[in-house]
């Protein structure tokens, strides 16, 4: 009896958990998700121009590395140079003398890219064609994080960095990564609608990092 | 020799007499179901003072089952489940040095179990009743953030007063409608990510069928 008793308690348990309502997708706006972080000690009075890539890193399942020069991507970098002229800052076309240094990444694939551990040598060490701080000069050797970086990376995910190129420049020195953002949220399938949301999600990811705007203009 | 088989016969019918007879099953078991209800509700359920579920919903159900031990105090078991969900339009969530914007997707699933008392009075055609519940509660907690869930589950101890009413509307008196409200506690912590709620606490009431 005891036996039969709790096989129909069992039973019944069951029945109650698959009886789980799920969440209301279609209320959903489906806007993406962005992120932001920052190096505490970055002042964005301290400085005046940038230099932005002028292609978006892609990340896929193969060793090489691509850069996409589309028209989205072209859109895409000026949605982030547009958000750093309003913040107060001057584009210049020579990363030799900019202060800023804004580098981009898209990810579709995330056959290399998963998460990032929160000790060094971080993952880019072993990507392939990943951005290489040499890219912003020879005497950098490494990435210069003052904040862990606890998420992790999914498709259709826009990666950008603003290093900070006024530190002393000395050899074997990190270059500080001042900012970042992340960008996320499932591809539509319709290419112009996804670039849309991600250049508002470009716009969010400026208007929650106030800290960025330069008082003095 | 005679008065010996009526010796015997006398002893045997005295052993025997106790023990009920298949007729006498018969009307125990008519009894023990005439002094039991059955009670199979759906029910509405809402989050008293959670930062993470506050909305009210419909999608629960509870059963009950119970023996009158005298004419007006039963004991029996119950179990019910609820899901309360709840969408948190896009919003930004600024921290000391870091920043977040999403739309989020809050649900809360909630599976009590245990035992029930109850007190009825008297009543012809409706008959009040408050009752208490004890048990366990298991509590599933989940945030999705675009369709990534990050979620928490965990038991507890769960203690339940509830009032009601059971209405016996047709001349077959066995089939009635029964309507209650109920308040309960589990030490369960529910929520998720910077959500947090030490206890889960609920109100709603309950309307389906007793016989």
């Amino acid at each position: 009896m005891n036996y039969r008793l709790s096989l129909c308690l069992v039973a019944l348990t069951s029945f109650c958990h698959s009886c789980q309502k799920e969440p209301d997708w279609t209320e959903q706006s489906n806007e993406y998700l962005v992120y932001t972080q920052r190096d505490a000690s970055f002042d964005a009075n301290q400085h005046h121009n940038y230099f932005i890539a002028d292609s978006i890193l892609l990340i896929d399942d193969t060793a090489e590395p691509k850069y996409l020069k589309s028209q989205e991507a072209e859109k895409i970098i000026s949605k982030v140079a547009q958000n750093m002229d309003r913040s107060g800052y001057h584009r210049v076309n020579d990363k030799e003398n900019a202060d800023l240094g804004l580098q981009l990444s898209y990810i579709f694939d995330t056959y290399y890219f998963t998460s990032y551990p929160s000790y060094p040598p971080y993952w880019w060490w072993g990507y392939p064609g990943y951005w290489d701080p040499y890219y912003w000069g020879s005497y950098w050797n490494g990435w210069g994080y003052s904040f862990p970086i606890s998420y992790s990376y999914s498709e259709n995910s826009l990666l950008g960095e603003l290093v900070d190129l006024t530190v002393p420049k000395e050899e074997g020195s990190h270059l500080p990564v001042a900012w970042n953002m992340y960008i996320n949220g499932e591809p539509s399938g319709y290419r112009h609608f996804d670039s849309n949301r991600m250049q508002r999600g470009i716009d969010q990811a400026f208007r929650q990092s106030s800290y960025l705007k330069k008082e003095n203009r | 020799m005679k008065s010996k088989i009526y010796q015997i016969l006398l002893a045997s019918s005295c052993c025997l007499l106790p023990l009920p007879g298949h007729a006498q099953k018969q009307i125990n078991k008519a009894s023990f179901w005439k002094s039991s209800y059955f009670n199979i509700d759906w029910q509405a359920n809402g989050l008293i003072g959670s930062d993470f579920v506050d909305k009210i919903s419909g999608w629960g159900a509870h059963f009950e089952m119970g023996h009158y031990q005298t004419a007006n105090f039963a004991i029996g078991g119950f179990i019910s489940y609820h899901t309360n969900n709840e969408y948190l339009p896009y919003q930004t969530f600024i921290w000391e040095n870091s920043a977040l914007s999403t739309e989020q997707q809050h649900s809360l699933f909630q599976i009590p179990f245990g035992i029930s008392a109850r007190y009825r009075l008297s009543g012809q055609y409706a008959i009040p009743y408050i009752g208490a519940k004890i048990g366990a509660q298991y509590t599933q907690s989940e945030d999705y953030i675009h369709r990534t869930c990050v979620y928490q589950n965990n038991w507890g101890f769960y203690i339940s007063p509830e009032i009601g009413v059971e209405i016996y509307p047709f001349a077959q008196k066995r089939f009635g409608l029964h309507l209650a409200c109920y308040y309960s506690f589990a030490t369960n912590e529910h929520g998720v990510l910077w959500y947090h709620n030490k206890h889960t606490q609920n109100y709603g009431f309950r309307t389906g069928i007793t016989f």
